[in-house]
């Protein structure tokens, strides 16, 4: 490769000529792959898969004859809508090798790559990346590399038609010497054109550049020339490159109904290693997925999956969403498996601690004082997003405390994935009221009071209790209620059980009031 | 063929065996209980670091939490591990925590509804090495799972504690640690409460004693009884504050005929 084409932008085109095939046929187990599949459109044969070719199918053969040379034969009516989304993911899924990517319907990708070479280590490097990545996300292309986007596309058609997939055309030199050999058949031109060249005697790029390009302008128009000046790079051919909206779909079809959800696990796969390069291209977290099962005779079924905070570790999502699959019991059939992530968060620039990786280490001492949650280690918040996939999301909450003085209302539950979110934590600190130190305050707290007996005026709870401590008057919240005109302050007292020792923290309303037992000195 | 005196030492050193009047030989540094008393009591002077602890005690309220209080309070203080309540019989409350002295960012509450996967939340959550202490209340354990727990408990370096009725104290159990808890009736004398601690098994030891532990706190202190100042009826009032009492009812009065 010349040094001086180092800055200059190259292009890749990568063509899908299996696109329609694949569309439906990667959600296969490598096993069920010799099952013969074909694709129709208007009742004809349009692709096919290697086992099906093996029986005897051809290309334009009618649906009739498919099905009277094999019955064991799976047909899908071709889906344009589908191969455009795909090829959509496609296009972002290429968007970690280059930000350039611009899509060509119905079955082309063109990437500038002029600028990865050297992020990539070499042109020989980033192409065997792009393919294996191809290969393992269940599609097939036809690559060639030129240095304007139209004559790697020439060049690309012109290696699919000559099925020379495993000579990709690596000019980075000159354009017109290497595409010269190239017959017109296969230029970005209109049908008339292509067939007025070819009754002229013109069958290749060379004899047709041999022509003055004024009496090509004169007979084929001003859009013909202005093509074959952006060919050759003559002219700029700016491309609409793709936005990178954060949104990600995709999707699996299977060939036949799965019924059991243990054999979902390939495709999870699957479709994670897709929202895995998603992510990374995007330097982007995640904090919750939903995959949607579905099937053409019954309701979808939606399985969603909440982080604790914004990650992108695509193993534990597989062991989340294994684990989340193992409760799904009413789920007959599914055809179709989908994977949507709608919220996405930057990255965290923030770099860890060095020793974070290492885990938790029993012999060191712990490093007090800053209490940054953002430093909770990954390890910790893998186990929360366990227990709360396993258990559901009520399940799991952790507690802060609340500016206020009424017992019910000074503590705050924190959903899972706000635990780690340090505005919602309130310190006593923090807090306007403090908490006097002679005030004691019982361990655990009966949610609502539970009512007490009442004997010789005294609470009693498998026996009377004595008053040690109070009354503290709490005023309940007139403020909250003031056109009711009962009595809302409750007088509390530490009580003890004198035969058991243990102690309660009770309280009655006014002077004769209920006894309530609120809470426990455990 | 050695002498006695010789292959004793010998097989004490290669040999997982010790002596029962040495308590504190070989054993890792518990966690400070906080009281004087029980780290007197306990190898390692302090609750164990991994492997899992019983509190077995009939009542609820004797200060069965408060025990172990001081030793949650600077655990809590280790970065980024979480301190899991499995299943706790009432709410924890948020205000008496941080009390105590513990940080309640590291406070996770789980209610399993079911055995088994509490079981399960307990044994991930020892293993995991990302929780300094794990409390659970289980309803029916057997040996076999604490057996499990234990092991679960030293691979994560937590501390793990079940709090258990005192029925259990006749079962065999692998746990490292056992206390039997007792209440002790409150005396109006005294103004800090006590728990009565009879360690059951210990590591190297043999059950100990009961012994009473006084808490740091004043819980017990009696609020004196000011009923007798309260006066029940009101002296007249002074002549300026009369007046006062006066304008405010006239004041009404034209209020009212407005």
């Amino acid at each position: 490769m010349n040094a001086s084409n180092n800055n200059s932008t190259l292009w890749l085109c990568l063509h899908f000529p299996h696109l329609p095939l694949q569309v439906f046929t990667r959600g296969l187990n490598p096993a069920d792959a010799i099952k013969p599949v074909v694709i129709l459109e208007r009742r004809r044969v349009i692709a096919l898969n290697q086992a099906a070719f093996d029986t005897g199918i051809r290309h334009n053969n009618n649906m009739d004859t498919a099905y009277s040379i094999s019955h064991e034969v799976i047909s899908f009516d071709k889906d344009s809508d589908k191969e455009l989304t795909t090829l959509t993911n496609l296009a972002q899924w290429a968007y970690q090798f280059s930000p350039a990517v611009t899509i060509r319907a119905p079955d082309v990708l063109l990437i500038d790559i002029g600028g990865s070479l050297k992020l990539f280590n070499g042109l020989k490097a980033l192409m065997a990346s792009i393919e294996s990545g191809i290969n393992d996300l269940g599609y097939t292309s036809i690559s060639a590399i030129n240095t304007t986007p139209m004559a790697a596309l020439l060049s690309a058609r012109n290696n699919a038609a000559t099925n020379s997939d495993h000579q990709t055309a690596d000019n980075t030199g000159a354009v017109l010497p290497s595409i010269e050999m190239t017959p017109v058949a296969y230029l970005q031109a209109d049908k008339a054109i292509i067939t007025a060249l070819q009754q002229m005697g013109i069958d290749t790029v060379r004899d047709l550049f041999k022509l003055p390009m004024s009496s090509i302008n004169r007979r084929f128009g001003i859009y013909f020339t202005d093509y074959l000046q952006r060919l050759i790079g003559t002219q700029p051919d700016p491309q609409k490159t793709i936005d990178q909206a954060p949104h990600f779909f995709s999707d699996i079809t299977f060939m036949a109904d799965v019924t059991n959800t243990n054999a979902l696990i390939f495709p999870i796969k699957r479709l994670l290693d897709e929202l895995n390069a998603f992510l990374t291209a995007r330097q982007l977290h995640i904090n919750q997925l939903s995959w949607k099962l579905s099937h053409r005779h019954h309701p979808p079924k939606h399985i969603s999956i909440y982080l604790a905070s914004p990650e992108h570790n695509i193993k534990a999502l597989l062991q989340l969403t294994q684990l989340k699959l193992e409760q799904v019991k009413d789920v007959q059939e599914i055809d179709t498996l989908s994977l949507t992530v709608n919220t996405f968060f930057p990255a965290d620039t923030v770099s860890g601690d060095l020793f974070q990786s290492a885990g938790y280490q029993p012999h060191l001492d712990p490093i007090k004082g800053s209490s940054k949650r953002r430093q909770r280690q990954a390890s910790a918040n893998a186990l929360l997003n366990l227990l709360s996939t396993r258990l559901g999301p009520d399940a799991c909450f952790g507690l802060s405390m609340a500016d206020d003085h009424r017992p019910e209302k000074s503590w705050l539950r924190l959903k899972p994935n706000q635990i780690n979110d340090d505005t919602q934590h309130k310190t006593v600190e923090s807090l306007p009221m403090q908490l006097a130190q002679d005030n004691h305050r019982p361990l655990f707290l009966l949610t609502p009071p539970r009512a007490l007996q009442r004997v010789n005026d005294a609470p009693y709870l498998n026996g009377t209790l004595e008053l040690l401590q109070g009354p503290e008057r709490i005023d309940f919240g007139w403020w909250d209620r003031p056109t009711s005109g009962e009595v809302i302050t409750r007088d509390y007292y530490v009580a003890a059980h004198t035969e058991r020792g243990a102690l309660y923290w009770v309280f009655h309303y006014g002077e004769h009031g209920k006894w309530y037992l609120h809470g426990i000195f455990s | 063929m050695s002498r006695p005196s010789e292959s004793l030492p010998l097989l004490l050193k290669k040999t997982g065996l010790w002596r029962a009047s040495h308590l504190d030989c070989e054993f890792n540094q518990g966690t400070a209980t906080g009281y004087d008393i029980l780290d007197q009591h306990l190898p390692g002077a302090g609750w164990p670091t991994a492997g899992i602890t019983e509190l077995l005690f009939d009542q609820a309220g004797i200060g069965e939490l408060r025990l172990l209080a001081p030793a949650l309070a600077s655990l809590s203080q280790q970065q980024g591990r979480w301190q899991l309540w499995v299943s706790p019989p009432h709410l924890p409350y948020a205000p008496a925590l941080a009390q105590a002295g513990i940080d309640l960012g590291a406070v996770l509450i789980v209610r399993p509804t079911t055995v088994n996967d509490s079981l399960w939340v307990m044994e991930q959550a020892l293993g995991s090495q990302s929780c300094s202490a794990v409390l659970a209340w289980p309803q029916n354990i057997h040996d076999k799972h604490i057996r499990r727990l234990q092991v679960a408990s030293k691979a994560g370096h937590c501390l793990g504690v079940l709090f258990r009725h005192s029925q259990a104290a006749h079962q065999s159990s692998p746990a490292e640690l056992r206390l039997q808890l007792t209440g002790q009736r409150a005396t109006p004398l005294k103004e800090r409460s006590s728990i009565g601690i009879q360690v059951l098994k210990r590591r190297g030891g043999w059950s100990s004693e009961p012994f009473t532990l006084d808490f740091h706190d004043q819980l017990n202190q009696v609020t004196p009884d000011f009923s007798e100042m309260i006066v029940r009826n009101p002296p007249p009032l002074e002549p300026e504050l009369a007046f006062i009492e006066q304008s405010r009812h006239l004041y009404a009065d034209e209020r009212q005929q407005q």
